[in-house]
């Protein structure tokens, strides 16, 4: 009998932690897993009456014209497996991804500047047992050519191949507190490294490097010499974690790894025309969202939705844009009835399925959006308004994590479906933002929200369950901190009282805030909300597109006021390295 | 004496609407503080650490939201409580929303709140054009197959159920998060601990006492409300020094200090109290500490 051992969804991703640091068992079934077959989507193109979508402010003219990306793929077979606990031993595999010329590759000039990256998105095959394995990146070793100097972007302590990365007793594991990262490394932690190898759905482990750039802002910790990808010949060294109870050394799998070299030429500038775009693909599912989406009132939300989204996507320091957005219809005769109201812990089987059936040409260049009814949560009533497949998504169709997921119906009003969010615009003519509904503009949100997670974003705070919980933050030096306080932990208001002067400055929130709305008080700190907001000051952590709670707004006059949506200029520099953006 | 007796108890009794409002704030903010969580997950046993008096509150902000996301944490809430006006209420609401969803989330907090009393209810969806209202409720009565009535009906509508993805969902065993949700825990006739938020309110030193506090002052033959200022006159002595200066009805200012007073610091689960007796003029003021 044998047990397979998940990571925690809930610690992961629904609360989408830095990382996390308990892996407990869920089940002892040792059945064969079976491959979730495609789905399949038509394409809205060639559906009479369907959405084609048409958003003010997107478009591919914003693309940046300086990127190229390309990919290739390597498979080693009959890779020895290890469980959470165990040392590694000779498991180690070493994967040759080749000699790469930091100008020609990657993008950079003489002086460094550029956002090329690489990326690594890594799959375990033809398991042979229930459950999984993890291909866990163990190094990232470039050697130079012609000095045979090595710099390692993974810089692991010794400990965790002689003693193991995880410590099990009785079905759970904790992190080994030997196994840790060394500097200098591109991995801040051991948490900020296991986020990337254990993802919430499916066992498709996503790598990017560069990770961070100590030119940005004051980029504390990041090491000088792995703010760029230099030139040399790249190792890459995986070991394929299984979650199964019982020994695995006489198992084996195969192990495939998809990079993705991405190569801008574009320097860095402060306040550029462009910072490229995002490609999304659309997938409506289920009958009642495509019926929907075919009526005139249901296009006009659907393209004032993606407005909304493409309006966050281009503040401030990110000014990213949507680039086109191709339409799918997941139809319920084809399997969209069932995945429209869906468990949250079946959406890896969702993502799997679903970006299987998006042309293969767009694979790596679109990011899969799904829109569903509902996304339920095991054994209560109520649901998630959206989701990311990980933190960090894979430029990869057909894993578990390939999309992003939102509920359509419960981010509505009472009775709201896509053809009756904003009921005071008519379908045609102009819908201007201010008589649009504030859950539908909250549906805009999360969507940029969640696309901030699927290209590598983290929450700058986690939520607590006590006031004494360890406070957790992303590891970006210009976002601010929000100490919790007693009663909800963690929350506008805490923020607000937050005593602590931000992003190395000599302001708090408070004073930051008071001083853009002339005194008062943020709405949410009396016990009378008040209509005060202070949407442009990066001091409140919940004026980050990454603040991990809905926003707060309300109506003055007509006109919406609300918390903001900041995005920093080290989440920009994360942003700009991805390869969905170009 | 008796008469400010008759006063204080007039004064407590004065106080319970009071009470009552800063409760209905207390849960309507820890609620929405869990809605507005994109990827919410409530604590074990939140529903049950609000206590009864959440149930007219959950009712209200379910009458009053404009949001479907809000409805469903409601849903849960309500779902919570077994007492026949609360599946009466849920039964309402199944037959009044237009959206599917919420009807789907309804049907399965009607299953949850009234158990197998629900079935007369609940039986017709089970023929409810949405596979997902179908299956909702279909699981929802498994748990209770030991019912003759309900093992027959759920055998009738495996036989004729035609969507595979209705059918292969309802032939899964029940699990342990369903057999969860149909357990009673809040019976509206008990009376469970209120917020954990009130329960927490922490100690206030005797350092902090200075401020304004709301009270009656009360003495032999009337009690009037007013605010009392308490500051404190020597911060270096044990126990401190206070002067408490009160600003009575027409203008009328009054000031006590330590040796004419007596200082009696409590605290209940809601609030911070202060009884300061004057014995010489056979006065007491009870207040409680506004809340700036």
């Amino acid at each position: 009998m044998n047990y397979v051992a998940r990571v925690l969804v809930f610690s992961l991703l629904m609360v989408n932690v830095t990382a996390c640091s308990v892996i407990d068992k869920i089940s002892e079934v040792d059945a064969a897993s079976t491959p979730v077959p495609p789905a399949k989507l038509y394409s809205a193109t060639d559906v009479s009456g369907a959405w084609s979508p048409s958003v003010t402010g997107a478009g591919v003219a914003n693309a940046k014209g300086t990127v190229e990306t390309t990919s290739q793929t390597f498979t080693q077979t009959g890779v020895g497996m290890v469980r959470f606990q165990d040392p590694w031993g000779t498991k180690e595999v070493t994967v040759d991804l080749g000699v790469f010329n930091a100008a020609n590759d990657f993008g950079y000039d003489g002086s460094g500047n550029g956002n090329g990256s690489i990326t690594l998105s890594a799959e375990t095959l033809n398991y042979p047992y229930s459950g999984g394995a993890y291909p866990v990146l163990t190094e990232l070793l470039v050697v130079d050519t012609g000095t045979s100097a090595q710099t390692k972007f993974v810089n692991l302590k010794s400990n965790c191949a002689s003693n193991g990365m995880w410590t099990c007793a009785g079905g759970a594991c904790d992190a080994n507190p030997s196994c840790s990262v060394q500097s200098p490394s591109s991995f801040f932690s051991r948490e900020d490294w296991d986020q990337h190898q254990t993802p919430p759905y499916g066992y498709t482990s996503v790598n990017s490097f560069p990770r961070c750039d100590a030119s940005v802002g004051s980029w504390s910790g990041c090491p000088a010499n792995l703010n760029k990808l230099p030139s040399g010949h790249y190792y890459a060294k995986y070991i394929l974690m299984s979650d199964r109870g019982v020994s695995v050394s006489n198992g084996s799998a195969d192990l495939r790894v998809k990079m993705t070299i991405k190569k801008d030429i574009a320097a860095r500038d402060a306040s550029p025309t462009t910072n490229g775009i995002v490609n999304l693909n659309v997938v409506l599912i289920g009958s009642k969202n495509i019926d929907d989406s075919h009526t005139p009132k249901g296009k006009q939300n659907l393209n004032l939705l993606f407005e909304e989204v493409n309006r966050i996507l281009k503040n401030g320091s990110s000014n990213v844009s949507i680039g086109e957005i191709k339409a799918y219809e997941w139809r319920d005769v084809d399997g969209g009835d069932y995945y429209s109201q869906l468990d949250y812990s079946l959406l890896g089987e969702l993502f799997s399925a679903g970006s299987q059936g998006i042309p293969a040409a767009d694979e790596g260049k679109s990011i899969n959006i799904f829109m569903l009814r509902d996304i339920q949560i095991t054994g209560v009533n109520y649901s998630i308004l959206g989701l990311a497949g990980a933190i960090l998504g894979p430029p990869v169709n057909g894993t578990q994590s390939s999309g992003l997921a939102f509920s359509t119906d419960i981010s509505s009003g009472p009775n709201g479906v896509l053809s009756e969010f904003n009921s005071t615009c008519t379908g045609s003519g102009a819908c201007l933002r201010d008589n649009q509904d504030g859950t539908f503009l909250e549906m805009g949100a999360t969507i940029a929200h969640e696309l901030g997670h699927y290209l590598g974003l983290n929450h700058p705070s986690e939520k607590v369950s006590s006031i004494s919980e360890a406070q957790r933050h992303d590891q970006l030096s210009d976002t601010p901190t929000c100490a919790p306080r007693t009663g909800p932990y963690l929350d506008q208001r805490s923020c607000y009282q937050d005593t602590n002067t931000q992003m190395g400055g000599a302001t708090t929130c408070a004073t930051a805030c008071d001083a853009a709305i002339g005194g008062g008080g943020h709405y949410y700190v009396g016990s009378a909300k008040s209509s005060n907001f202070c949407s442009a000051i990066a001091e409140c952590q919940f004026n980050h597109v990454m603040w991990y709670t809905t926003k707060l707004r309300t109506k003055v006059g007509g006109v919406w006021r609300e918390d903001g949506n900041q995005v920093s200029p080290e989440s920009s520099a994360i942003i700009q390295w991805n390869p969905f953006v170009r | 004496m008796e008469l400010k007796k008759f006063f204080i108890a007039l004064l407590l009794l004065t106080m319970i609407p009071a009470q009552a409002e800063k409760n209905e704030e207390a849960i309507r903010s820890a609620i929405e503080h869990q809605v507005n969580q994109r990827h919410p997950s409530l604590p074990a046993g939140f529903w049950e650490s609000l206590g009864n008096d959440a149930l007219p509150v959950i009712k209200k902000m379910y009458t009053e939201s404009q949001s479907a996301n809000e409805k469903t944490f409601l849903i849960d809430g309500l779902a919570h409580f077994n007492d026949s006006s609360t599946g009466a209420f849920l039964e309402g609401e199944v037959t009044a929303t237009q959206n599917e969803v919420l009807k789907k989330k309804l049907l399965s907090a009607v299953i949850q709140s009234e158990g197998e009393r629900a079935f007369d209810f609940v039986e017709p969806y089970l023929k409810d054009s949405d596979g997902h209202i179908r299956s909702s409720v279909a699981r929802g009565l498994m748990v209770f197959d030991q019912n003759e009535k309900i093992k027959k009906r759920l055998a009738e509508f495996k036989s004729k159920e035609k969507t595979p993805w209705v059918l292969a969902e309802f032939k899964k065993p029940v699990t342990k998060e369903e057999l969860q949700k149909t357990r009673k825990q809040i019976s509206a006739a008990a009376k469970p601990p209120v917020l954990e938020v009130i329960k927490t309110l922490p100690p206030l030193p005797e350092k902090n006492w200075a401020g304004i506090w709301r009270g009656s002052y009360v003495t032999e033959n009337k009690m009037i409300l007013v605010e009392a200022v308490l500051t404190a006159v020597d911060a270096a002595s044990t126990p401190m020094k206070w002067k408490v200066e009160f600003k009575l009805p027409k203008q009328v200012k009054q000031e006590w200090k330590s040796g004419e007073m007596v200082l009696n610091h409590f605290q209940t689960n809601r609030a911070h109290w202060m009884e300061i007796r004057n014995p010489k003029m056979d006065i007491v003021f009870l207040a409680q500490r506004k809340v700036n």
